[in-house]
């Protein structure tokens, strides 16, 4: 881990590391309920069933 | 992919990163979120927070000067979440065509290496089709290869 690692404040502890440049934290979730990313998905999930999925991934998803 | 990138955290669930941007306008924090919106189906979504205010914003174009080092960590934190929860089906809804023409010449640059490990469609003229390089498109669904040795374990 680098310095400027080091310095950044964590409030929950560092549980691990990823191959691709992730630090994994020891928090729980904090934007479950947090309206911006709420209207996000309702807007993508109307369009989504809108267009429908690909007939390839309707069979995958049964 | 190798490509320059910032380091990001991720909440032990796996469902939330964040990064910070650096650049010439200072730091911008990003945040994502992928949330549930059908069976296997989770909708990626990118934040940008503004500090001041605490609002979320995607419409903001932060001008930062890493717009390519954003990309290549959006591009990690899916091959992060897509290793923890193989299964998963991505939905890519951008809030404008200029974000969606970004997203698809984006992947249409690395398609090479990203066809590698991922199926990807791309909703284009009321029909979804394979993503192919140059073509722009709506939105787009994205799921990992299963792997030959994932065929065999299972």
């Amino acid at each position: 881990m680098n310095k400027k690692n080091k310095a950044r404040k964590y409030t929950g502890k560092i549980i691990g590391t990823t191959p691709f440049g992730g630090i994994i934290i020891d928090e729980p979730n904090k934007y479950d309920n947090d309206p911006f990313f709420l209207k996000k998905a309702a807007e993508a999930k109307a369009h989504l069933e809108k267009v429908g999925l690909p007939k390839e991934l309707m069979n995958r998803n049964k | 992919m190798d490509l320059d990138h910032y380091q990001y955290d991720i909440k032990y669930s796996f469902f939330e990163f964040e990064f910070i941007s650096v650049g010439p306008k200072g730091k911008v924090r990003k945040k994502v979120k992928f949330l549930k919106i059908g069976k296997g189906i989770y909708n990626f979504s990118f934040a940008d927070v503004d500090e001041m205010t605490g609002i979320d914003n995607d419409k903001v174009i932060s001008n930062n000067g890493d717009r390519n080092k954003i990309l290549a960590t959006l591009a990690n934190i899916i091959y992060d979440f897509t290793e923890t929860f193989n299964d998963i089906i991505i939905y890519i809804l951008a809030n404008s065509a200029s974000r969606s023409r970004l997203y698809q010449m984006n992947i249409s640059k690395y398609y090479y290496e990203i066809e590698k490990k991922f199926k990807v469609f791309g909703y284009k003229n009321g029909k979804w089709q394979h993503f192919q390089p140059n073509q722009q498109y709506e939105s787009f669904l994205v799921y990992r290869k299963t792997s030959l040795l994932q065929l065999i374990v299972n």
